[in-house]
């Protein structure tokens, strides 16, 4: 996928997460879309792309949310990581790999960011203090993911990638 | 080769991640992130505005239960409102007749008045008689002229029993007034019809009746004061030959729809005027 693409999907789920989640609350936890649609494309799409992906919602989340500049890039990496080392099973079996990267993106996250945040001088956010919340936001955000799913599969491989296949 | 990808991919996150720990360190990253905010602010408004049905719908989705109790408690409070309006709407209605009748009192101030509530009709199709709630035991006595709204008479009490009253309406076909024209002086007995209407009959045909013109007790024969409001001549019958003609009279006040009244208890009248 195009890189300006790339950036214009992580601006606007990040435009999304500050715009509508705040008055998107389930069970009192705000779902997170951008965490969501990283692990997600992590798991479906080509590495490179979330390789661009991730630090540009990571950057965006900096600049327009109230946590100190980086702090997101880094959290999400590990939600990177995770998810390209989890290639060669069927598209079936990866909704499972999938919800469950989501699981430890959302509790890699949150201790990221508490760690950083504190290290930074920041007021440490609250529903990440409480492990209730954090159990309660995993499984929102797993939900989110499973719904999310299946949109995100079905869309087009990317022409670069399957030009390699095809040379492979 | 891959994990040398990863490798130096996340060398590059942890780098972008100090450049902005400097920023913020330095104070720079503020005013950039000022800067961007600003400049994305009208994306996040639309983003908002276009978000917020969805945005309701999953954050109701979680308190499903809460409003479906809210939705109850809405709703019977919904239906109780409806009723106190209904019962307030009802209440106001009386009020502004009962005002009307207590008017009667400035107008009228030598006489009394014992104020009633009309609390059902004779069920005899034939007869305009109806029933209210003051009688013997409240000064009322049989002849006692009863008004109406503004002080129009609508009848005379026909029979008094302990708690209420039976009161022939002017419709009624046994009920005779004498009546006058008030613009042309003209007299004739003003009676009820079978067809529900008052007529006046044995108007002598020099006196110029007109429809419109307003129609009074005269005060003959001492069955009822002088000067009590009837109604308007609705329509005059008869040629010139007729040695009499009769005129129609529409009632001042709407006798279908008498909720209250008052009764001119001070009023004795000689005889009855009964048929």
């Amino acid at each position: 996928m195009n890189t300006a693409l790339l950036v214009a999907l992580a601006f606007a789920a990040v435009l999304v997460d500050v715009a509508a989640a705040p008055g998107a609350t389930v069970f009192a936890v705000r779902p997170q879309l951008t965490l969501v649609l990283i692990a997600l494309w992590s798991v479906l799409r080509p590495s490179a792309e979330v390789m661009l992906l991730a630090p540009a919602a990571g950057i965006m989340l900096g600049l327009l949310g109230n946590e100190a500049l980086g702090v997101s890039v880094l959290a999400l990496a590990p939600i990177v990581v995770l998810g390209i080392s989890s290639t060669g099973r069927s598209t079936e079996r990866r909704i499972f790999t999938s919800i469950g990267l989501v699981v430890a993106g959302t509790l890699a996250y949150a201790l990221i960011h508490a760690i950083l945040n504190s290290v930074l001088g920041r007021p440490f956010p609250l529903e990440f203090g409480s492990l209730r919340m954090l159990v309660i936001l995993c499984v929102v955000n797993a939900a989110l993911a499973a719904m999310l799913y299946w949109p995100l599969a079905r869309l087009p491989s990317d022409t670069s990638m399957r030009d390699e296949i095809r040379r492979y | 080769m891959t994990s040398s990808r990863t490798m130096s991919w996340l060398l590059s996150i942890t780098l972008i991640a100090i450049v902005g720990f400097l920023l913020t360190a330095i104070g720079l990253a503020g005013p950039l992130k000022s800067g961007f905010q600003l400049l994305s602010e009208p994306l996040i408004a639309t983003v908002e505005r276009i978000t917020s049905p969805v945005v309701d719908l999953v954050g109701n989705a979680g308190s499903y239960g809460e409003i479906r109790n809210e939705n109850r408690d809405l709703r019977l409070e919904n239906e109780r409102l409806r009723a106190d309006l209904a019962r307030l709407r009802e209440e106001r209605s009386r009020a502004d007749e009962v005002d009307e009748l207590l008017n009667l009192r400035t107008a009228r101030r030598n006489e009394t008045f014992a104020f009633a509530a009309v609390i059902g009709h004779d069920p005899n199709p034939a007869r305009d008689v109806i029933a209210i709630s003051r009688g013997n035991s409240d000064g009322i006595r049989e002849g006692m002229p009863v008004l109406g709204r503004g002080g129009a008479l609508v009848g005379t009490v026909e029979r008094v029993q302990e708690g209420m009253s039976w009161v022939r309406l002017i419709t009624d076909t046994q009920s005779d007034v004498n009546a006058l024209v008030q613009e042309s002086r003209a007299q004739a007995l003003a009676s009820g019809g079978a067809d529900g209407r008052i007529t006046m009959q044995f108007l002598v045909q020099g006196v110029e009746v007109k429809p419109g013109d307003t129609v009074l007790t005269s005060g003959l024969g001492g069955t009822y004061p002088s000067e009590l409001l009837i109604g308007r001549i609705a329509s005059v019958d008869g040629s010139t030959l007729d040695v009499f003609k009769s005129a129609h009279v529409e009632p001042a006040v709407s006798l279908s729809t008498l909720e209250s009244v008052a009764v001119l208890t001070s009023f004795q009248p000689l005889k009855l005027g009964g048929r």
